[in-house]
């Protein structure tokens, strides 16, 4: 079978094949895939779930077919953002159960198009998943009848967090005009990167490690990522190229929230700057949203902010982003069907 | 290694106008400034300031009409023809005048030519020489921060205006200097004409 380029092969020996791959090579058996979304921040208390519930507002508005999934496990409250108090079924249903349609999870609240699936659980283990039961989540993901996944993942750099990020299809990095977010915002990309590159040749891992002892500090500007991976192409070409090919499957977004200063709007721009001279990684800067004390209102209103103040900037700054948000989901099916033929 | 030219620097294209280079020049200082979001956690303080000075490096040369095909041509980049030249009208000066050359010269631009000094220099000749190059007498006062009193006395040989020789040799120097002679010959000859 020609699984090419877009089929990214997890641990566990679990195939990701994009949608429009599948329709065309198989059969109407194949059941659609839906294109997902990880949002994801490193510190936490920055708006993520805030970013993700109202983005799927946003999108399932524009008439798109939306399906939260909450996996802050242990500190899950993606529900309360949405206004669903308490969900009648959660993940710890799905990880503890045999399911065999995750579809039936899916709890609604006002908007139609908009599904979440809680992570609010009794189960006090539901933080520490297991490998099988991650692996069982990610299987079941993608058959959820749906346009779009918007995964909102926990603080901090855990696995099953980097593993969830490196999952999705796009990942959406969340900071806020902060040293402490941004620090952590580094510190979680850094996490990412270790992580994707687990999975080299041990061979290129042993050369990694030679080039990053021997070729430290040589004038003085600490070693970044892009530097270390000169030194690579000059001395293993070949294996220079393995890294960069694991690189390219990242597709990084960022969006800058509770925006005060004028001088903050320009903060995503500074940040791209720096992904590529220093990770040497594109990272696309959706937006930024604007600190908002009605972000609070509405939260205690158990509504969402988006359905909440439809006319406020905010709203508009979300639309712009979900619709943004299409366009490179649409652009990036057709890189693959191109990459393929 | 490919980042360290000085485009790279910059974040931009060889073929940037230098409109661009200006823009990416501003930009990558606020980058580096010491209170910068962007580069926390990244890089230490002495790191950043290493950054800055290899930006400041980049500008000196990019932004300079002279020096920066001689780059391009040196480290293998396309030059000029390529360029996005549709910009850069915007930072090019208005074109020259006759009227408009005072003004110009105001601001510090340099007689382009090096001038013959002659065999007798007097007040007189000097004052010849400026007002050929179209040179005012304010604008050397403006330039050279000298008293439009002394650049008087010089060009009316009052040698005894100045408080001391020594003023006298100094602001005549300078004076040369400003309309484009070499200024230790035009201060002999300028000397040997008061002293016999």
């Amino acid at each position: 079978m020609n699984v090419t380029s877009k089929a990214w092969v997890l641990r566990g020996g679990l195939v990701r094949v994009p949608l429009i791959q599948l329709e065309q090579r198989t059969s109407s058996a194949v059941e659609r895939r839906p294109y997902i979304w990880a949002v994801a921040s490193g510190k936490g208390g920055v708006g993520k779930s805030f970013v993700a519930s109202n983005l799927g507002m946003a999108l399932a508005k524009q008439g798109k077919k939306v399906v939260l999934v909450d996996l802050d496990l242990g500190s899950a409250n993606l529900h309360t953002c949405l206004g669903i108090p308490s969900p009648k079924t959660t993940l710890s249903h799905i990880i503890e159960k045999n399911v065999s349609n995750m579809n039936d999870f899916i709890v609604y609240g006002h908007e139609p198009n908009l599904g979440l699936i809680s992570g609010a659980s009794d189960s006090l283990h539901v933080a520490n998943l297991l490998h099988y039961q991650k692996l069982k989540i990610m299987r079941n993901l993608a058959r959820i009848d749906a346009d779009y996944i918007i995964l909102d993942l926990g603080a901090g750099t855990n696995f099953n967090t980097l593993d969830f990020f490196l999952f999705a299809d796009q990942g959406l990095l969340v900071v806020i005009p902060e040293p402490t977010s941004i620090e952590n915002g580094y510190r979680f990309f850094k996490s990412i990167l270790t992580r994707q590159l687990k999975d080299l040749p041990a061979k290129t891992k042993k050369l990694i490690n030679q080039v990053l002892t021997e070729h430290k500090n040589e004038k003085g500007v600490a070693r970044s990522f892009a530097g270390f991976l000169e030194d690579m192409e000059d001395l293993h070409p070949a294996h220079a190229h393995g890294i960069h090919k694991v690189l390219s499957r990242f597709k990084l977004n960022l969006i800058v929230n509770q925006v005060i200063e004028p001088s903050d709007t320009k903060l995503g721009a500074a940040l791209s700057v720096m992904f590529r001279k220093y990770f040497d990684t594109p990272i696309y800067v959706l937006g930024y949203l604007y600190h908002d004390s009605h972000v609070l209102h509405a939260l205690r209103q158990k509504q969402a902010y988006y359905a909440a103040f439809p006319q406020s900037r905010n709203a508009t700054c979300l639309e712009r982003m979900a619709l943004e948000m299409v366009e490179q989901s649409a652009s990036d099916l057709v890189d693959t069907v191109r990459l393929e033929s | 290694m490919k980042s360290k030219h000085y485009y790279a620097i910059l974040n931009i294209e060889p073929q940037a106008s230098s409109l661009e280079v200006l823009h990416a020049y501003r930009d990558m200082k606020q980058l580096y400034q010491p209170d910068s979001l962007a580069v926390y956690s990244l890089y230490e303080d002495d790191e950043v300031a290493i950054l800055l000075a290899q930006v400041e490096e980049a500008y000196l040369v990019l932004s300079d009409a002279d020096k920066r095909p001689l780059y391009d041509i040196e480290h293998g980049f396309v030059s000029s023809p390529q360029r996005n030249d549709e910009a850069d009208y915007m930072v090019q000066p208005p074109p020259v005048r006759e009227e408009s050359v005072k003004i110009i010269r105001h601001h510090g631009a340099k007689p382009l030519r090096n001038i013959d000094v002659p065999d007798v220099v007097n007040g007189a000749v000097l004052k010849n020489i400026r007002e050929m190059q179209g040179i005012g007498l304010s604008d050397i006062a403006y330039n050279t921060k000298i008293s439009m009193e002394y650049l008087q006395a010089i060009e009316a040989n009052d040698v005894a205006h100045f408080p001391a020789a020594v003023y006298m040799k100094s602001y005549l120097k300078q004076y040369a200097e400003s309309i484009g002679m070499n200024s230790q010959l035009v201060l002999d000859r300028y000397e040997a004409l008061h002293s016999s």
